[in-house]
């Protein structure tokens, strides 16, 4: 009988148990993954997602910056990328992520009617965007980010399209932004690590941007006008409200407390300290002919100085104007051919194993291959964490003089004085990088007298203020377009490049999705391409030096 | 008066030996025998001369002369005064009267048998066991004679088999003993043999054929035949008697249609695939259901790059009783979901069953691991990327100086002093060491009519192969049933089990802190001794000493950038049985896995890549239930028809929870806590989630006669996970087993043979929270949180997978089982498989979660087993398993049509629509395609000199697949006597991998065919030679790293060595326009580059020159194992033992001949292994050898 009990019990047991249901729906709501969240945290995410990505365009092993001939490497290592041209294929995965959850803050901004939220993610999209198509020519525009709705293989948008897209979107948000009711809605300032949640600062930056993407499509504006877009009229409309001042400026500072905070080059992000990357021979000169005082900013003196009137080797204490001091062994030489500067930087398309050697005389000792004692480095801030002017700038109140300065000098927009724009240019860049006129032993009058710099002594006012802004963009994408848009700097290619003797165009498309309707979208875009002569034949069009849309029939660069 | 036999036996038979023995072990008395021993010791006449002569000698000359035979107890007369004799044509009455007077003995003689004792003693026959000797012939029913039938004395392990004419002899046999007659297809029998000497058996071929049971799903024991399907098993015998180490070298090689691998050191994760990988984003790993307990083994292969292994790594083999593994979803179906991929049934030992008392068992063996094929590295030249003429230490490469010709350059330890490049060629050698595994288990078992009960407590400790590695492993089994009524039982399993490690090692190729590729990557001038004191004299635990900047000492990294875990994991079941009437029972279980693993990463100060070090410790906490209620019918209906069946519902609840904290920088060095993290460099994450399914299911068995089998089972799922009008799937299954050898009269010499036929679906859920989207969080922007969208594109109308299979198979056993084959041929059929397939991220995500279409496996398996030879002490077996599978995608997805697995530089593993899984791409080379050009198709080489992909996608070309073709394994097993040995021998032919190893070694310089390019003549222009033989050449480098090796001479820098090399082919030189090819032919157009570039170029940018022959002939293992006699071992109480020596993988041939091991080319990827990819993380081959000691007492 006792026995019968346990038995019964242990089965009643049993199945009250198994009739003891959890709602299997219940069970399937995660408890560790919000479902909504405010946009204020999603901003924080794009805005850092997208400096990191827009200033590593110029910088580590940017090959942009190598063919810009900022730097060149001074070793094998990135050598076939920086200074050859090999350029692997390009990866627009990121600039996607971020347009990913733009989207969404953009959506979010309509239900939870936050036009502020609005206008940034507009603003942001065009930013975005326009990096992409400034890249890489035709891509995914207006069937982009729909997967949720089925579309996995969006076509890719001719280029005209999505520059319009972008010039529309930063106007809508311009307006919006204009308008007196935006201060209504409010933006966490913690989250905004832009400009702290201020719509005036947004409003400057739609609007400088407005005059980027105007002047980026210069060479094309007629056929924008056919769609609708008026270049100049939009200059005009957008340079009424522009940045005006380097407090304008649109830069997320580095945090330097983890390597995702931290500037490229510091010891978080670069276990070998980068010695490798050498300031090229042609920024180093032209900044050494024009007594330009960012060269102290950015480089730093040899470590031993080739020199014709010491007789033997000495120490000298070298003092730059901002109070650095740097000790310098002169190395007395007579030869006639080698770099006796205090600055030396690296030739541009060197073969590896000259590179190795560059301007090392006649000296036969072996020296670490990164760290030629003969070639200068970088600045140390560029192996900081986190620095004072080491930034990941967006976009520079300098752009927008020589914006204007390049409009006035074109003289069908209504901005009139270039030359004061120029000026205004260089004073904004100068101040970017802390030199301040009177401080310091720097006469901006001295240095603007210098033919090489004031624009009344240049022949050609276009390249002079290109020039300008070349420098001024040191280790910034920027410089690049305008290079392809205007054919300044003229930039001269030296022995080894992987295609030829000239500069690459465009960053190839990332590796295709194998799917052959993938394909069919991917096919449209190649053909859309023109080759150029430095396309091998039998080649895909898909390559650096193909021209995409914008640069096609401008005979540019 | 007793009365004893005379066995008169082969006289031969009566060996000199056996005088010696004990008296107690032998007497031969009888009347019958007396009666003619009067005549033959009255008529013999001897001759005894000694002097001062022990009486054994005595008794030596007596038995020298004639035939007699003395017994004696040697204690007896050892002690007695020696004797000395003089006697001529005495009788032996006469000889032994004298020689025995004064010593207290006295004598007996029976025929020619004299028995010699203390005078006075009882007879001594009174306390002898009778021993006696048994011959006898077996036959089957037909009359005809049966080799090979074991014969075995019931209780012990004495045994013999029939010889070639069916006759056996045992030569001491006791009294009453049970002789146990077995023979595969015959019915068993057991005889008392009395005092019986001869013993003629007839074998009746057993009613039913084979008895053969096997352990199929839930745990049912089912006869072999009446199963519609194949079941591997691995039998607790085949475990027992050749020892084995693990639990995979236990299953590797013996049961068709499953591959299984191991990637890493001792207790990393093992990947068992059965029947071909058909889901294409899980890891395929079959469910492991250890006593009925499902345990989940999901690989664990990614933590740091680190593998901690799998549950099957946790388990003891010493434990283990019997392995079936449920290949399709047939003999799958009733585990539901998580069956797709097969499941691994493992039974651990209970009680021996033995008889009363305490059994105990114990094991011990020892294995050490020897290191003995290296990858082969150049020992020529030393690091440096300029070309032979320069030394530039800090690089990784090794395109540097000639070594051992006295170049004499500053290095890194020789105080700036320039001293001669010397090579190391013992390098990697001597950092290796010699692993050591050492394992021992005790088990005590026992029973009686009430229940049984066996706990087995064991432990495992390991040391690698890699200094400071180690692995460790304690468990605890306890089986236990007691009835608590004659109708009531209870069953409680426990299994715990420890296991951990100080240092697991990294194995990701992608990693500097890889032990391998810092070893690897060294140049061949450093001493890697020189490098064994890791630290920096006077900067102990904050800088390492190391020879080159941008990479870390290898022993820096073993020692202290330890990866550690340590996993405390208890399996559970506590189980009722009520048998209600004769034909109602009821079974109730509730059954527990519950795991927690704490891992615990380090990196010290000055880690490259991680200067100021870091810290990371995961706790993760993993625990399923499963509450099952089971009614089981079973009623003979008729003479004719049988039925079996049960219905069952069952409740399981999975957990899993994880909690990760991360220091990227640490403040003080050697410290390692998380509060010790460098502010902002801190980040913690923890997640938990949990499903739960609930299901109803039943079978029913119909078996009419034994001949005919069916078996129909359903099972009706509710998962938490999918949406919820699609939480509810059902799934069939129905096999049918007819047994030809029943049905019909077969020729004599077919035994056996079956037909089996199957078809069954198997239902599968997805993982918890797949159906909405949500936010994920970002590492901290300082005081801002930062919270984004993932680009896994969840799907709120999943559907539940079905994968279908269908096999027919056949069984066949021929010539009374010395001869069996079983053949499968299967196609499992997998359909709405949920699968992350990866979209391109401009359509907004990167990976959607969508039901594919169909993917299908089809494949062979065929097990044959021999027995080629059967002699009287000697048998050969000999079996042979074959598993053949391909895996097709025939249709992927609404809108798509190909799936990438994986990329590597210039290629992929991607599959097509229609297309086979596995299938590896590449993007060619750049051709000239003009076909009107005299140099159609030569290389098009680029303006500075290399060559070039073609990078159009609609270009690629497939160059391999990464499946094998088949895998057959052999397992030879020759016993002779005590002595059996057993070898295990795997062919995996076919499939390709692509070696990171080989395409690192080649870019740089480090693999030893980079001295130079394609060999060349150098007496004839190179031009030439090309032109002749362009298929020789293009593709390759041309050139070498001295002249000696094929290098040119600078024309440009005469200074430089004469190492000028270049990629043959054309380039492109446009004028105007208009373009013309110059030849790049080693002419004097040529665009020259260093060897490092040229060897670069032709190398590194297409997978093909890097993909290799997966083909490969393994010597697993062989063992030879000794069973003491039971006569010796009884001695000291103990009852079975044995010893063995083992050996595993000495020996290894690959059609590739790289130095790689084709089965450890995977690539781990968080949880799963991307097949056909070595991934820089070759270790040296390494066999092991051992011992394994088992008393029974």
């Amino acid at each position: 009988m006792k026995a019968i009990k346990i038995k019964t019990i242990v089965v009643l047991t049993l199945l009250f148990q198994m009739t003891s249901c959890m709602d299997l729906n219940e069970l399937n709501i995660s408890p560790n993954s919000p479902v909504d969240v405010s946009s204020n945290y999603i901003l924080t995410h794009v805005l850092s997602g997208t400096a990191k990505l827009y200033n590593n365009l110029g910088e580590p092993y940017s090959s942009v910056s190598g063919v810009m001939q900022y730097y060149q490497m001074g070793t094998n290592e990135a050598a076939s990328s920086v200074n050859q041209y090999l350029w692997p294929r390009g990866s627009w995965a990121e600039y996607y992520e971020n347009l990913r959850n733009v989207k969404i803050i953009n959506e979010k901004s309509k239900t939870e009617n936050n036009k502020f939220f609005e206008a940034i993610s507009l603003v942001l999209r065009a930013f975005i965007y326009g990096t992409i198509t400034d890249l890489f020519g035709d891509a995914p525009y207006s069937e982009s980010l729909l997967a949720s709705e089925g579309i996995y293989f969006p076509k890719y948008d001719e280029q005209k399209y999505i520059y319009k897209g972008i010039l529309e979107d930063l106007k809508k948000s311009s307006q919006i932004l204009a308008d007196p009711g935006i201060s209504a809605y409010k933006i966490d300032a913690n989250a905004d690590i832009l400009y702290k949640g201020n719509p005036d600062k947004w409003l400057k930056f739609a609007n400088s941007l407005r005059l980027r993407y105007c002047m980026r499509v210069f060479n094309k504006k007629d056929e924008m006008s056919k769609l609708g877009i008026d270049i100049v009229s939009e200059f005009n409309n957008a340079s009424a409200y522009a940045f005006t001042s380097n407090d304008d400026e649109a830069f997320v500072s580095y945090l330097g407390i983890a390597a995702e905070n931290s500037a490229p080059g510091g010891p978080l992000n670069e276990a070998n300290p980068n010695f490798r990357t050498k300031p090229c021979r042609t920024i180093v000169d032209t900044l050494i002919s024009r007594n330009d005082p960012r060269l102290q900013r950015w480089v730093m003196p040899v470590q031993r100085k080739w020199d014709y009137q010491v007789t033997s080797i000495v120490d000298k204490s070298v003092k730059t104007i901002f109070g650095e001091i740097y000790t310098v062994k002169y190395i007395p030489t007579t030869n006639q051919v080698i770099d006796t500067s205090l600055w030396v930087g690296l030739p541009q398309n060197m073969n590896v194993v000259d590179l190795l050697n560059y301007n090392k005389g006649d000296d036969i000792a072996a020296y670490h291959p990164e760290r030629s004692p003969y070639i200068s480095f970088l600045h140390p801030r560029y192996r900081e964490n986190i620095g004072t002017y080491i930034r990941m700038d967006l976009m520079m109140y300098s752009e927008v003089e020589f914006l204007l300065a390049e409009a006035a000098q074109k003289a069908i927009f209504s901005v009139t004085g270039a030359e004061d724009h120029y000026k205004k240019g260089i004073i904004a860049s100068m101040k970017r990088w802390g030199i301040v006129d009177g401080t310091g032993g720097f006469n901006f009058n001295a240095y603007y007298d210098n033919p090489k710099v004031s624009y009344n002594s240049a022949s050609n006012k276009l390249e002079r203020i290109i020039d300008q802004k070349w420098v001024s963009l040191w280790l910034e994408v920027e410089s690049w377009f305008d290079w392809r848009r205007t054919g300044y700097p003229v930039l001269i290619t030296g022995p080894v490049t992987q295609y030829g003797p000239a500069m690459p165009l465009r960053f190839m498309y990332p590796l295709p999705n194998p799917d052959a309707k993938y394909l069919v979208n991917y096919d449209e875009a190649v053909n859309r391409l023109e080759t150029t002569s430095y396309v091998p034949a039998g080649q895909s069009k898909d390559h650096t030096y193909s021209k995409m849309w914008l640069l096609q029939g401008t005979n540019k660069p | 008066m007793k009365m004893y036999r005379i066995i008169l036996g082969d006289k031969r038979s009566w060996t000199k030996t056996l005088r010696i023995m004990k008296l107690s072990v032998i007497l031969l008395l009888g009347s019958l025998a007396a009666m003619s021993a009067t005549s033959y010791s009255q008529n013999t006449k001897l001759n005894v001369s000694t002097k001062n002569s022990s009486l054994i000698d005595i008794f030596r000359q007596i038995e020298d002369q004639s035939e007699f035979y003395f017994y004696f107890n040697k204690e007896d007369i050892k002690s007695k005064e020696s004797v000395s004799v003089e006697l001529k044509d005495a009788v032996i009455s006469d000889i032994l009267d004298q020689v025995l007077s004064n010593t207290g003995l006295e004598y007996k003689i029976i025929d020619r048998y004299v028995v010699i004792k203390e005078k006075g003693t009882p007879d001594p026959a009174v306390t002898m066991q009778m021993s006696h000797k048994i011959t006898g012939i077996v036959t089957d029913t037909s009359g005809a004679t049966l080799p090979g039938v074991s014969i075995v004395v019931k209780g012990t392990t004495n045994g013999t088999i029939t010889d070639v004419n069916g006759k056996y002899t045992f030569s001491d046999i006791s009294e009453n003993s049970i002789l146990l007659f077995l023979f595969v297809g015959m019915e068993s029998q057991e005889i008392n043999t009395g005092t019986l000497t001869q013993i003629n058996v007839i074998m009746a071929e057993s009613a039913i054929g084979l008895e053969e049971v096997v352990v199929t799903a839930l745990g049912l024991k089912r006869e072999k035949k009446a199963l519609g399907y194949s079941v591997g098993e691995v039998k607790g015998e085949e475990l027992r008697e050749t020892p084995q180490m693990n639990v995979l070298n236990a299953l590797q090689g013996k049961v068709s249609g499953m591959r299984i691998s191991q990637m890493g050191a001792a207790g990393s994760s093992v990947n068992i695939i059965i029947r071909g990988a058909t889901s294409l984003s899980n890891d395929n790993q079959p469910l492991f259901v250890i006593d009925g307990v499902p345990v989940s083994n999901q690989l664990n292969n990614y933590f740091k790059g680190a593998d901690m292994g799998n549950a099957i790594s946790d388990l003891n083999p010493d434990d283990i009783e019997s392995v079936s593994v449920l290949k399709g979803a047939s003999a799958a179906a009733l585990y539901g979901s998580r069956a797709g991929n097969g499941v691994i049934l493992i039974t651990t030992r209970s009680s021996l069953k033995r008889g009363k008392g305490i059994g105990v068992s114990v094991n011990s063996s020892s294995l050490i691991d020897i290191p003995y094929d290296y990858y082969p590295f150049q020992y020529k030249f030393g690091t440096g990327k300029a070309g032979a003429h320069v030394f530039q230490e800090g690089e990784n490469e090794s395109w540097g100086p000639q070594l051992d010709v006295g170049e004499k350059w500053v290095q890194w330890n020789s105080n700036g002093v320039a001293v001669p490049l010397v090579s190391y060629p013992n390098k990697i050698k001597d950092f290796f060491r010699t692993g050591y595994t050492l394992a021992n288990n005790i088990a005590f078992d026992g029973n009686n009519e009430n229940g049984y009960f066996r706990l087995s407590i064991g432990n495992m400790k390991n040391t690698g192969i890699i200094p400071n590695t180690d692995m460790k492993r304690s468990t605890i089994n306890l089986n236990t049933q007691y009835k608590l009524s004659d109708k009531f039982s209870v069953t409680v399993n426990l299994n715990w089990n420890e296991s951990g490690s100080g240092n697991q090692v990294n194995i990701d190729g992608g990693d500097r802190s890889s032990v391998l590729r810092d070893l690897y990557e060294s140049g061949a001038q450093v001493n890697i001794l020189d490098l064994k004191n890791y630290w920096m004299p006077g900067m102990e635990g904050i800088m390492q000493l190391k020879n080159a900047p941008k990479q870390n000492n290898p022993y820096f990294v073993a020692n202290e950038n330890t990866n550690s875990f340590s996993r405390d994991r208890l399996m559970s079941k506590v189980q009722l049985d009520w048998e209600i009437t004769k034909e109602w029972s009821l079974m109730g279980r509730f059954t527990r896995d519950a795991y927690g693993e704490y891992r615990e990463s380090k990196k010290a100060f000055s880690t490259y890549g991680q200067l100021t070090g870091g810290y990371t410790v995961m706790d993760l906490y993993n625990k399923e239930t499963n509450m099952e209620l089971n009614l089981n019918y079973k009623k003979k209906i008729t003479e004719d028809w049988n039925i079996n069946s049960f219905v069952a519902a069952n409740r399981m609840y999975m957990y899993n929870k994880s909690l990760n904290n991360e220091a990227a920088s640490l403040i003080i060095p050697d410290l390692y806590t998380i509060s010790n993290g460098t502010p902002g460099t801190i980040t913690y994450s923890s997640t938990w989630s949990q499903k739960a399914i609930y299901s109803v299911y039943g079978m029913a068995s119909i078996d009419y006669k034994g001949m005919a089998y069916l078996d129909l089972t359903g099972r009706n799922d509710w998962s938490s996970t999918l949406p919820a009008k699609n939480k509810s799937y059902f799934y069939p299954a129905g096999s049918l087993s007819l047994l030809f050898s029943e049905m019909f009269t077969m020729p004599k010499w077919i035994t056996y043979s079956k037909l089996r036929a199957g078809a069954a679906q198997v239902g599968n859920d997805t993982s918890p929270y797949a159906l909405n989207q949500y936010f994920s969080v970002d590492k901290d922007w300082g005081n801002a949180k930062q919270m984004y969208m993932s680009g896994t594109l969840k799907n709120s109308s999943l559907l539940p997978e079905r994968a279908t299979s269908k096999e027919i198979g056949m069984d066949w056993k021929f010539l009374n089982n010395r001869l069996g084959l079983e053949a499968t041929y299967y196609i499992v059929q997998n359909k709405n498989q949920v699968l992350a397939i990866s979209v391109p991220v401009e359509s907004g995500a990167t990976n959607k979660l969508i039901n594919t279409g169909l993917i299908e496996s089809r494949g062979w398996e065929i097990r044959l087993t021999t027995t080629p030879v059967i002699a009287r002490d000697f048998r050969w077996d000999m079996n042979f398993n074959f598993t053949k599978n391909r895996s097709y995608l025939k249709e992927l997805a609404e809108g798509l049509t190909n799936v990438v697995f994986a990329n590597m530089e210039g290629g992929s593993i991607s599959t097509y629509e229609g297309g086979a899984i596995g299938d590896i791409w590449e993007n060619p080379l750049l051709r000239v395609k003009d076909k009107s050009s005299p140099y159609f198709d030569y290389p098009l080489i680029s303006s500075s000199g290399t060559y070039q992909t073609d990078n159009d996608p609609k270009h690629i070309v497939k160059i391999g697949n990464s499946n094998q073709d088949f895998i057959l394994s052999i397992q030879p097993t020759f016993t002779y006597k005590a002595f059996s040995l057993y070898a295990n021998i795997d062919w995996n032919q076919g499939g390709e991998f692509y070696s990171y190893t080989r395409m690192f070694g080649s870019n740089g310089g480090k693999n030893e065919d980079t001295y130079g390019g394609v060999p060349y003549d150098k007496n004839v222009d190179i031009v030439d030679q090309i032109k002749a033989n362009p298929d020789a050449f293009f593709g390759n480098w041309v050139g070498g790293r001295l002249a000696e090796y094929g290098g040119f001479p600078w024309a440009a820098s005469p200074e430089r060595f004469d190492d000028a090399s270049f990629n043959p082919g054309v380039y492109e030189v446009k004028v105007g326009g208009v373009g013309t090819y110059v030849e790049n032919l080693g002419g004097p157009n040529t665009k020259w580059l260093d060897p490092m570039n040229a060897c670069r170029y032709s190398i590194r940018p297409f997978p093909s020159k890097s993909l290799y022959s997966a083909t490969y002939v393994k010597l697993r293992e062989v063992s030879l194992t000794y069973r003491f006699p039971k006569k010796w071992m009884k001695k000291i109480l103990i009852q079975n033992s044995s010893v063995s020596l083992i050996a595993t993988n000495i020996f290894e041939w690959t059609a590739a001949g790289v130095h790689i091991d084709p089965e450890r080319a995977y690539k781990p990827n968080d949880g799963a292994w991307t097949q056909g990819m070595e991934y820089y993380n070759t270790m040296p081959w390494t066999g092991s050898l051992g011992f394994k000691l088992n008393f029974n007492f």
